[in-house]
């Protein structure tokens, strides 16, 4: 039996039951790493990046996969929200993580800004003034300062922050991994993403039918905006340190649109497959290759690859597989049909 | 004086402007994608001028006729090879393709190049052109006299030859088109040839001016998109006027703010041209022919 369509035919509310199950046994299982195993802390680094990728790419997946406007500047609300947590911390000494929620709402906000004027026209608006935001707020933030005349994000030099507790880190970012899976799960089994759908399947059916294309498109944008922004207040906490170019990178862009691109866009499980994918590969390819670019060139082809072959990634080739595999099984138990 | 100055230096940078974002428009209007390759094209193009340059020391002017037609083939071959398996699908599936490529296209030259800043010094780099008070450096005005001349060609070309004319019919009703026999995949194929080699040409003409890296396209495509969402999609004369804003939006925003933030300026003039008159210039000026 395939397991995905089977999984597809259970009743929404079982499904919906599941999946929080499978969510909540992870977060159990990922929360217990620093009890079980706290000297290691390679084990430790590893799982953060994994879960704070994960979290990154469902974020990008509500906007990209469901609404389906692709964002190639995500960086933008992520290095947002990481120099909220920031400029609280170093200036005010606010605890990191209670402002969680500030950074995620100051990244929603921005993406508003920059979601309200493209998202409301027809056409790839949205995705180019994308291309343009992840550089125009790395502008912002290198010359914030001397526009402004203030000492807030103190240019190219980054914020030092102070040091931080890694473990809390820790839990916080299974915490927020379990609530964006929750939020992810919740909006795909739910009226909202049913709406998202319809504009992505037929924007003028959705419109007729009184689905309100564009406000429900900018909401979309503002929650994975909202979860992008407190991805960045872990990885302020994390790493004690900001820096311009590293926040607003055009490189984690690119990786927030390859990890739900290879998972399986538009699903809830795919980000998360890219996700370990992708930290995997980081991971083991810096050890294989000392050259950043040779990556780099692999995920373009993987992208034209996926597109051109495969454009449910991951989930589509599980799809396929196991269909085969059924055909196989069930060719073998009627003792009929010879695959040659 | 100053202001003076500054203007024309932006006349002269618009030339170009209008080059590289003409390509877009092209490829748009009769495919109706966003060529997110272009980026990449204009950057492989100045770099294969640079290796002609360095290599056989030829002019960066005069190794337009040679970037041009290759990169002619160059997306001719695209077109046919990738762009086409996925027509008809949603504009989604060819941004991330044409996004795959650009990303190749990139690695690929950071892989071959590195990642070094380069620059072209020609002989005539230094010299200077004086118009009474005011000087103007002599590679932007050749830079500006060829975009102008490409411009002028294209547009002849696009509305005196069967070819272009058909071009200029597909961008406006595909389906008619076939009525009446054109090919509309072979006109696409063409249009995207066209679309990159004016890219390219861009690239070119830019090692004059701009010094580049294999990252260098990726302002630049912003800049394009801003100049074709502001001077709309139908006129080479609404490009041209765009590309002018722009170019005197960031000069001015160079001389009397600071320098680093000359790429801002494109961001916020799409924001702004997009929540005020999404039309583009195109839209105000008929609004204000009807009223």
């Amino acid at each position: 039996m395939n397991p995905i369509r089977a999984f597809a035919r259970l009743p929404r509310a079982t499904r919906i039951w599941i999946q929080t199950g499978i969510v909540l046994a992870l977060g159990v299982a990922l929360a217990a790493i620093p009890i079980v195993a706290p000297e290691e802390f390679n084990l430790q680094r590893l799982a953060f990046f994994v879960l704070w990728y994960a979290i990154l790419a469902s974020a990008w997946n509500i906007v990209g996969g469901y609404a389906g406007q692709i964002s190639f500047g995500h960086s933008a609300f992520l290095g947002m929200g990481a120099y909220t947590t920031g400029i609280f911390w170093y200036t005010l000494g606010w605890d990191p993580l209670l402002t969680l929620p500030i950074a995620g709402l100051v990244a929603a906000a921005y993406s508003v800004l920059v979601g309200a004027p493209t998202l409301r026209l027809r056409g790839p608006y949205f995705a180019i003034a994308t291309i343009g935001v992840g550089e125009a707020t790395r502008l912002l933030a290198v010359n914030f300062d001397d526009v402004f005349g203030v000492e807030l994000t103190h240019g190219v030099t980054g914020l030092s922050l102070p040091a931080y507790d890694p473990v809390l880190v820790h839990y916080a970012t299974v915490g927020l991994f379990v609530v964006t899976m929750l939020t992810t799960i919740g909006i795909r089994a739910g009226r909202f993403g049913l709406g998202l759908f319809a504009i992505n399947m037929d924007r003028d059916a959705a419109e007729t039918v009184g689905v309100p294309t564009a406000r429900l498109q900018i909401i979309a944008l503002a929650v994975s905006a909202f979860f992008a922004g407190m991805a960045g207040t872990l990885y302020a906490a994390r790493q004690e340190f900001l820096d311009p170019s590293t926040m607003f990178s055009f490189s984690i862009s690119i990786a927030l649109v390859l990890m739900p691109v290879v998972g399986g866009v538009g699903t809830v499980w795919g980000p998360v497959f890219g996700a370990l994918l992708y930290a995997y590969v980081q991971d083991q390819i810096t050890s294989l290759v000392n050259n950043p670019y040779v990556p780099s060139l692999l995920y373009g082809l993987i992208l034209v690859a996926i597109v051109l072959f495969e454009p449910l990634g991951v989930a589509g080739v599980i799809d396929r597989v196991s269909g085969r595999a059924r055909r196989l099984l069930r060719g073998g138990a009627a003792g009929g049909d010879v695959v040659a | 004086m100053r202001l003076l100055e500054a203007l024309i230096s932006a006349l002269l940078v618009a030339g170009l402007y209008a080059t590289m974002s003409y390509g877009l428009a092209l490829i748009y209007g009769v495919m109706k994608i966003i060529n997110l390759a272009n980026a990449g094209s204009m950057m492989l193009g100045a770099f294969t001028t640079f290796v002609l340059w360095q290599s056989f020391g030829l002019d960066p002017i005069l190794s337009v006729l040679i970037v041009a037609p290759l990169f002619f083939a160059v997306g001719s071959v695209i077109e046919v090879a990738l762009v086409r398996r996925v027509s008809g699908s949603p504009p989604i599936v060819s941004l991330l393709l044409l996004f795959g490529l650009w990303l190749v296209m990139q690695s690929l030259a950071y892989l071959v190049f590195g990642g070094d800043t380069r620059g072209i010094v020609t002989p005539y780099v230094q010299s200077v052109i004086h118009l009474g008070a005011i000087a103007i450096s002599t590679t932007r005005f050749l830079v500006f006299v060829a975009g102008i001349i490409v411009l002028v060609a294209l547009e002849l070309f696009l509305r005196r030859t069967f070819l272009g004319r058909a071009i200029r019919a597909l961008a406006q009703d595909r389906e008619a088109c076939s009525l009446v026999g054109i090919d509309p995949r072979r006109v696409a194929m063409i249009a995207f040839g066209l679309g990159t080699a004016l890219a390219a040409l861009a690239g070119s003409l830019l090692t004059l001016i701009f010094s580049f890296d294999p990252d260098f396209g990726r302002v630049l495509q912003l800049k394009s998109f801003t100049i074709i969402v502001l001077g709309g999609l139908e006129s080479i004369v609404g490009v041209a006027a765009a590309s002018f804003l722009l170019a005197a939006a960031e000069n001015l925003t160079v001389t009397l703010s600071k320098p680093a933030l000359e790429n801002l300026v494109s961001f916020v003039v799409l924001v702004v041209v997009l929540v005020v008159m999404p039309g583009g210039l195109a839209s105000v000026l008929r609004r204000r022919r009807l009223s």
